[in-house]
């Protein structure tokens, strides 16, 4: 008989029981509500206004933040320059920064005399609006997103635009044909991360856009409104439709990844 | 005449660096480089396809200054040990690639089916890439590489990863399409049977360095340096040679 590897058993058992911890805990969130209750504050008037604004907020702060991450995350893939190592910290900071001072930082800035000034000439009007919203999420999942690049490029061998290049195409046209078609699975993933992380920002978002009912209401401040009124059922239906947001992104972002 | 000459060319990549390189190839040259792993073959390759920044020296193709030029106007073509055919194109789009800016549909048709044939792949061009054997991946990355007509071709070991049989055809193969198309060739390999019936030069590259850059008789009778001569061999009192490097194969001359 095979001899038993008590180290092998004592580790799945405790992923077993990880497992299980957050299985329970997310699960919990299923058996509070009934369900006649879930599907009518689904369809309460102050839910749907946030589940339209979280993904109209989150849609606009995806699409920025690729545009930012794509050649942010191409340079520090592929560039070696002075102060490299520095522009790489303060990069991935925002990733072990708390929201919350993410957030008071964002206001501090924004609502500075001269920025908010200069901002208003250019027809923005930023904090405590819907477009704070927008600000805040995209600063709360950019990192993450440059980080997602920037490791797809990684994997994407310089030689195939060195080749591209020998055979006439500039870099920007190769970037265009070779690096973005070979990283496209990455960055689809990036892309649903960048959505995910946008969907669920709250700290950040409830300092610079307020947390009016429903004016810079997304689903987190639902959320966090509705418990704090003791709706508990309201809250949970924001949670759970936030969790069927994630299941969805992360079940894509593990498909893409999956055959990358 | 010349083609390519390299002055004093000196090169930093982290801690390695390209020291002092110093060589020019005549059009119609095939040159082989050998050198020991890390010596900085690869590296070399991409400083002369301009990938990397020059610290020092000059390169001039054509007696044309391109120290500085950027790769897409140099006309140099590459072909890498691994191949590295995009996979997100079929063999066809593979080999087209270099083509699409500069001819319309109907030429560009032509040239791959004219480079395809000469290198027997014309049955595979509707193929994806990821299932084709590794012989037949090589011969498209040179097509790749060839069918743009570039001024100088640069091989970083070709045959390296084919069994021995398929590397002799696909030596063969190389040399008739090299000749057709009278191109000027460097390539990096180790192999003695490719210095033999490939090369009218020969190099060997150590540490960064050129140490010597000459014909192959030179190489043999005459090493410059303790390296070389650790490969190639060196002429004892009694005048054979102390190293082993095979003479010429006879058996397969014919077959050229
Ligand atoms: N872009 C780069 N940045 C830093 N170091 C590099 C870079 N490219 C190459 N090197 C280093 O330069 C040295 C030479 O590498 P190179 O690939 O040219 O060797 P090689 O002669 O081709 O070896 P092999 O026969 O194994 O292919 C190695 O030590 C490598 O780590
Ligand atoms: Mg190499």
């Amino acid at each position: 008989m095979q001899q038993l590897n008590i180290f092998k058993l004592i580790l799945i058992g405790i992923t077993g029981l990880v497992t299980l911890l957050l299985a329970i805990t997310i699960g919990s969130l299923l058996f509070v509500p009934s369900l006649a209750s879930i599907r009518q504050n689904l369809g309460s008037p102050e839910l749907l206004y946030s589940l339209k604004l979280s993904l109209c907020t989150a849609s606009a702060a995806t699409l920025f933040v690729m545009l930012l991450a794509l050649p942010v995350g191409y340079t520090m893939s592929r560039f070696q320059f002075a102060g490299r190592r520095l522009v790489k910290t303060v990069l991935d900071l925002p990733i072990a920064f708390p929201e919350l001072v993410l957030g008071l930082c964002l206001l501090l800035f924004f609502g500075s005399d001269h920025v908010a000034a200069a901002l208003k000439k250019v027809g923005i009007e930023l904090v405590f609006t819907r477009q704070a919203i927008v600000a805040a999420q995209i600063f709360t999942a950019l990192p993450y997103t440059i980080r997602i690049i920037r490791t797809t490029f990684d994997y994407v061998s310089p030689r195939y635009e060195f080749i591209s290049r020998s055979l006439g195409y500039t870099h920007f046209e190769t970037f265009m044909r070779v690096a973005l078609p070979m990283a496209k699975k990455g960055i689809l993933a990036a892309a649903v991360i960048a959505f995910a992380r946008s969907i669920g920002a709250f700290g950040a978002v409830l300092i610079l856009a307020g947390g009016t009912y429903m004016k810079t209401d997304v689903l987190p401040i639902t959320l966090f409104l509705n418990i704090s009124y003791g709706n508990l059922d309201l809250a949970v239906t924001a949670g759970l439709v936030m969790l069927a947001v994630s299941f969805l992104a992360i079940y894509i972002f593990e498909k893409t990844e999956a055959d990358l | 005449m010349t083609l390519l000459r390299i002055e004093n060319l000196q090169i930093q990549a982290g801690e390695f660096q390209l020291c002092d390189i110093s060589f020019s190839i005549s059009t119609g040259d095939y040159c082989i480089m050998a050198g020991e792993t890390g010596a900085g073959k690869t590296f070399l390759l991409e400083s002369i396809i301009g990938v990397h920044r020059c610290l020092n020296g000059r390169i001039y193709l054509d007696e044309k200054d391109i120290t500085c030029m950027l790769p897409e106007y140099r006309g140099i073509g590459i072909v890498y040990q691994d191949h590295a055919l995009f996979p997100h194109l079929n063999v066809f789009n593979n080999i087209a690639f270099g083509l699409k800016k500069q001819f319309p549909k109907k030429k560009r048709q032509e040239k791959v089916h004219a480079v395809a044939e000469a290198l027997k792949i014309d049955h595979i061009l509707k193929r994806p890439i990821d299932n084709l054997s590794g012989g037949e991946k090589q011969r498209v990355a040179i097509a790749r590489a060839i069918v743009v007509r570039p001024r100088l071709l640069l091989m970083d070991e070709p045959f390296s990863a084919l069994d021995p049989l398929t590397r002799q055809k696909m030596r063969r193969l190389l040399r008739r399409v090299i000749r057709q198309h009278r191109m000027t060739v460097l390539h990096i390999s180790h192999d003695p049977a490719d210095m033999w019936l490939l090369a009218n030069k020969v190099a060997y590259m150590h540490e960064g360095r050129l140490l010597q850059f000459d014909t192959l008789e030179t190489m043999l009778n005459n090493p410059a340096h303790e390296k070389v001569s650790e490969f190639f061999g060196r002429p004892s009192n009694r005048g054979k040679r102390i190293r082993f490097f095979p003479p010429r194969p006879a058996a397969t001359r014919e077959a050229y």
